[in-house]
């Protein structure tokens, strides 16, 4: 019976799919629902959703120290919210990705909220403002089509409030669609704006926010000369951690002319090869492809203390990078370093230790050809010391 | 005749004559006595504590002897250790003098090979104290070469055997370099002195021999390399050179040097150190002396004077061009240490790592009177028997001595050089002043045998003098004694202490911590402490370390030395970059312990400074004084030492009467209370907080900005941005920041 029901039970779940990610979307506007409804459609299609209020306790991030949610979609205005900014920022910290919609009177909370990734947002109320690039001569509703790490070939639509983000760019702050030269904001006019930034932690976790909530609004996305559609697919695969997903895995060094992987030491003016295998997600074919960086830079250091080569890796067979080297001069603890931070990518840190070595006292060469002189000149010395003693013994 | 003869039935030459007898069963009887007293007074330390390893280096010779027996003489040459002064490491073979791990490994090997299955650690323990047995020995027959006699012999190996400067290095546990040198030494002079006396080859290849051990085992052979020289040459000057003196010298010279070679650290610093320079010197001058006395022979006397006139000159002249041209090029080079013995104050002008070591002071007076006592009052008086009658073993004696006084004032732990020598004096002193007050009393008891002289003293001073120098002799064994079970037993990693009930408390934290380490971090965790502590860690907690007490590499030092010294977030950058897993700091201030890292801070920041200029001694002095209180310097209170020592100090009660967060070293109550550590986190703290262990925290996941303004719209080229980083309010902005955002302002 019991049997019987685990394979009812079975069934049922093999039939839903089980193992998708689970998105929160938090709101305290249920308008969002009707206005951006195709942008709700195309994560629905990918993703179980749920939709809580976010002022009501009807949802848990975390139950029993269990994350209940893989990405978080967040809109709101108020200050007065049932979780608290640490929870959210433990959400993120813990490798999970958030989408922030924000809005032209955004509240204290999420602009703080955003600072703590680097970001913030222009003043209250102000909207950027674009008297060259817009629609319909609507100085209001600008056009750009400036746009970093994804994918979007046609203007971009935007309304509202900019974002701003850290004066000198970090390599963990982006910002994914900029305003055009001619925009600008605010009673003090400033440029430089962006419409959706986004912070990549050191986790790998991602963080999404828009400038305003229009940007990803069914008017633009229905608009077919606008990329406003391309761009909520782009954002929803980048953001929610599909695309520009790298791998790294079975690292490789040893000595040129031997097999044995890994060896415990090298001697210094050894050849050394290298390599790598570097995977990159493909979130239609739902498995691990070569990643092919086409720029060669893809870059191994041979560090101690200080990078003693720092060499691209040249690109083998399959995923894999490799290159040989000879070991420097110089002994003490090394490290292969991969530190790959490629806009948009993940971040591939790689570091493995060795310890290279000095010459063992019986690697030396032995009868330099340049020390000959020495050699006769001691061999000399013994020889006529002998003679000389015959001699000296032999005449009395 | 009846009368004489019936004198000499009478007890008293009854007894002298057996004790004539008797003399050389009693003379190697004491002898053997004292040979087993210089073994035992040495073990206090094990039986008041226990068979352990003691202090710093001794860890470091511990390991390589393991290592050695673990893995045999080769591995040990070619041992290329990476695990001390991550990352650089060390080629430990090349840097190392192996005859104290060779000795011990070869006791082991033996005794093993004779089925005694002994622990490497006991027969390291105990290695010091059966050498200072046969240290007494050696001082035995130096002392007879010196004086052809068994009974100021006997006093100096009595002397030497429990002199306290000795014994501080080589009590049971102290395995270190001068445990076995400092016999090798006395037995060098012997040998060397055998030979001056004897004139044989033989004896000068085993004076050679004797010296490539204590090449092998310690530095301190450069003093060997130049004491005899500066003998020879003295007796060259004074006319008194003669072939037995060549024999000795050339024999010692050649084969010493060539020996001396084939140790791998020494290598060819043996032909181009300045330490050696006294030697080649005085082996071209003795061998051209010898030359020119032959040609001599053949020449006419006037033409001798000209030529001689014309030799010397030409000959001191290209003596000394060719040090100073060697010198100027670099093919010559004093060593930091031996500089600071020419000239004492060279290290604390040029290198405070050599000066921060308080074994590298100038000694004080109390430290000789302690670590020599009564022998510095009784030497001058065999100094004053060796110039009075000299010969060449007594000047050589004489020379050894004042030579001893000079290197011992200026560096502490040179007394251990010094000892030898004024035990020997001392002996030599005493057994005289003995011989001369027993020759009065033996010629009132027996006044048959003893031929009456004109100067003699009266018997009855005698008697009083005899008791004073034996009251005194006894205050001497009395006090060395102490030494050995008191002030020298401690071995610096246990502690105790005594309660008012008078019970030894046991404080046991450096091995608390270090096995906390051992036993929860990574194998490749890195550690990071000054450099004090790095022979302990490796030793006993089997982690990698930055720095240890081989401080050959001074700017990796000065590095530890930045990164304690700067503010959290300078040391958390300095840290990341060297791979820090753990940084462990020695803290006495709830236990009155005064060896701690707040108060070797100084030093931390003297040799940072030297090699990056931004730390600045001043910075930390609140008042014009080194303080801790809430007159120091923001630097101070800011640096990563002092937010280590002190965090959360200040939530317990250390004294009564005082408010919390008091320290019992400083006598302060410290200054910043109640900060929280940004990109560390407490990992340990020992029983007694001596030894306290921070891990470093990973890198935050965001770097988060507060903007200054709520308006972005002051944000509109980047050089009017003035943004702060979140926490640089707190930070001292004098300090560089190596963080993405400045203040601009």
């Amino acid at each position: 019976m019991i049997k019987f029901l685990i394979l009812i039970l079975g069934l049922v779940f093999a039939g839903t799919p089980y193992n998708q990610k689970k998105v929160l979307v938090l709101s305290d506007n249920p308008a969002i629902y009707v206005s951006h409804s195709q942008f709700f459609n195309l994560l629905s299609k990918s993703f179980r959703v749920d939709y809580k209020n976010i002022q009501s306790n009807t949802f848990n991030l975390q139950l029993f120290g269990e994350w209940q949610y893989d990405h978080l979609i967040l809109f709101s205005t108020t200050n007065d919210l049932k979780v608290s900014t640490q929870e959210l920022l433990d959400f993120y910290d813990s490798g999970r990705n958030i989408l922030l919609l924000g809005s032209t009177d955004q509240s204290k909370y999420f602009r703080k909220f955003l600072n703590s990734f680097g970001l913030d947002m222009h003043e209250y109320g102000s909207s950027v403002v674009d008297y060259f690039n817009n629609i319909k001569g609507n100085q209001n509703v600008v056009t750009t089509s400036n746009v970093n790490i994804l994918k979007v070939d046609k203007p971009i639509a935007h309304q509202g409030a900019g974002l701003a983000m850290t004066p000198y760019e970090t390599f963990q702050v982006y910002g994914l669609v900029r305003g055009s030269e001619t925009a600008f904001s605010g009673p003090n006019l400033s440029h430089n704006i962006i419409y959706v930034g986004a912070t990549q932690g050191r986790n790998n976790a991602r963080f999404v926010a828009t400038g305003s909530w229009e940007i990803l609004s069914d008017e633009f996305l229905n608009n077919s000369n606008l990329g406003n559609f391309e761009l909520a697919q782009e954002i929803i695969l980048w953001g929610f951690g599909q695309s520009k997903i790298l791998k790294a895995e079975n690292l490789i060094h040893r000595r040129l002319d031997s097999d044995d992987i890994k060896p415990y030491n090298y001697r210094l003016r050894e050849d050394c090869y290298f390599s790598i295998d570097i995977f990159e997600w493909d979130y239609q074919k739902d498995q691990w492809v070569p990643y092919v960086s086409t720029d060669n830079d893809v870059i191994l250091e041979f560090v101690m203390l200080d990078p003693y080569y720092r060499l691209p890796l040249k690109k083998g067979d399959g995923a894999k990078y490799e290159l040989q080297f000879k070991i420097p001069d110089v002994y003490g603890v090394f490290q292969f370093k991969i530190n790959y931070l490629k806009p948009g990518y993940t971040f591939l840190k790689i570091a493995e230790k060795i310890t290279v070595r000095p010459f063992r006292h019986d690697e030396y060469g032995r009868y330099l050809v340049q020390a000959f002189p020495y050699y006769f000149s001691s061999f000399g010395t013994m020889a006529g010391f002998v003679v000389f003693l015959i001699a000296f013994l032999l005449n009395k | 005749m009846s009368s004489e003869e019936e004198t000499q039935q009478s007890l008293p030459y009854k007894v002298h004559k057996s004790t004539l007898k008797w003399a050389p069963v009693f003379n190697m009887t004491i002898l053997l006595s004292i040979a087993i007293i210089s073994c035992l007074i040495r073990v206090f330390s094990v039986i008041r504590y226990e068979s352990i390893i003691h202090e710093f280096d001794p860890w470091f010779n511990y390991r390589t002897t393991q290592y050695l027996v673990k893995e045999g003489p080769y591995a040990l040459w070619n041992w290329y250790d990476s695990e001390s002064w991550y990352p650089l490491g060390r080629s430990v073979g090349g840097t190392v003098y192996p005859g104290l791990m060779m000795t011990s490994g070869m006791i082991y090997w033996v005794l093993h090979k004779l089925s005694i299955p002994i622990d490497i650690r006991n027969v390291c323990v105990f290695l010091a104290p059966i050498f200072s047995a046969f240290t007494s020995l050696a001082a035995y027959g130096m002392t007879k070469e010196i004086t052809k006699r068994s009974e100021a012999g006997l006093l100096s190996a009595l002397f030497v055997a429990i002199v306290p400067s000795y014994m501080s290095r080589s009590v049971a546990g102290s395995y270190d370099n001068e445990g076995v040198s400092i016999f090798a030494l006395v037995f060098t002079f012997y040998t060397f002195l055998k030979t001056v006396n004897t004139g044989s080859i033989l004896w000068g290849v085993y004076t050679a021999l004797a010296f490539f051990y204590m090449v092998a085992s310690w530095g301190g052979y450069a003093f060997i390399i130049n004491i005899i020289p500066i003998f020879v040459l003295f007796l060259l000057i004074t006319g008194r050179s003669n072939s037995r003196i060549q024999v000795a010298y050339n024999v010692f010279y050649i084969l010493g040097t060539l020996l001396a070679m084939q140790i791998p650290f020494v290598g060819f610093q043996a032909l181009h150190s300045s330490e050696h320079m006294a030697s080649h010197a005085v082996f071209i001058l003795i061998n051209f002396l010898n030359f020119f006395s032959w040609i001599r022979n053949f020449v006419s006397k006037k033409a001798i004077i000209t030529l001689t006139k014309f030799l010397i000159v030409f000959l001191v002249f290209s003596i000394l061009v060719g040090v100073v041209i060697l010198t100027l090029a670099g093919k010559t080079q004093w060593s930091g240490r031996s500089l600071t013995l020419l000239d004492p104050t060279y290290a604390k002008k040029y290198i405070p790592i050599i000066a921060s070591v308080s074994e590298h002071q100038a000694t004080t007076w109390s430290s000789f009177f302690f670590d020599l006592h009564y022998l510095i009052l009784f030497s001058p008086v065999g100094l004053y028997y060796c110039y009075n009658k000299p010969t060449e073993t007594k000047i050589f004696g004489a020379l050894y001595t004042v030579l001893g006084v000079y290197f011992a004032s200026v560096m502490v732990r040179l007394l251990l050089v010094l000892a030898p020598a004024v035990s020997i004096m001392a002996g030599i002193g005493i057994s005289w002043a003995f011989r001369k007050f027993a020759k009065s009393v033996r010629s009132f008891i027996l006044p048959k045998i003893e031929k009456p002289k004109k100067y003699r003293i009266p018997p009855e001073i005698s008697i009083i003098g005899l008791v004073i120098l034996g009251y005194y002799c006894s205050i001497y064994v009395l006090h060395a004694n102490f030494a050995g079970s008191e002030a020298y037993a401690s071995p610096s990693i246990i502690l105790s202490s005594r309660d008012r009930q008078g019970n030894r408390n046991i404080i046991d934290d450096y091995r608390e911590a270090y096995y906390w380490l051992r036993m929860n971090t990574r194998p490749d965790d890195k550690i990071m402490s000054w450099w004090d502590y790095g022979y302990q860690i490796t030793g006993m907690s089997n982690r990698t370390v930055l720095v240890d007490n081989n401080t050959w590499n001074n700017t990796h030092i000065a590095t530890v030395g930045m990164a304690m010294a700067s503010s959290e977030e300078d040391a958390f950058e300095i840290c990341e970059k060297l791979d820090v897993d753990y940084v462990l700091v020695i803290f006495g201030g709830i236990l009155n312990y005064s060896g701690d890292d707040i108060n070797k801070f100084l030093w931390m920041v003297r040799i940072g400074g030297g090699v990056y200029p931004h730390i600045k001694e001043e910075d930390y002095y609140g008042k014009g004084t080194y303080r801790v209180d809430q007159y120091a310097t923001e630097t101070m209170t800011n640096s990563l030492m002092y937010r280590l020592s002190y965090y959360r100090f200040d939530e317990v009660q250390t004294a009564y009467g005082q408010p919390k967060g008091y320290d019992t070293v400083r006598q302060a109550v410290i200054g910043v209370k109640g900060y929280k550590l940004r990109h560390f986190e407490e990992a340990f703290t020992s029983e007694n907080w001596i030894v306290r262990i921070f891990k470093r925290k990973q890198r935050e996941n965001r770097d988060g900005v507060a903007f200054t303004s709520k308006s972005t719209s002051q944000f509109t080229i980047p050089k009017e941005f003035s943004p702060v980083t979140k926490f640089s309010k707190k930070a001292n902005t004098k300090q560089r920041s190596t963080l993405n955002f400045q203040n601009n302002e």
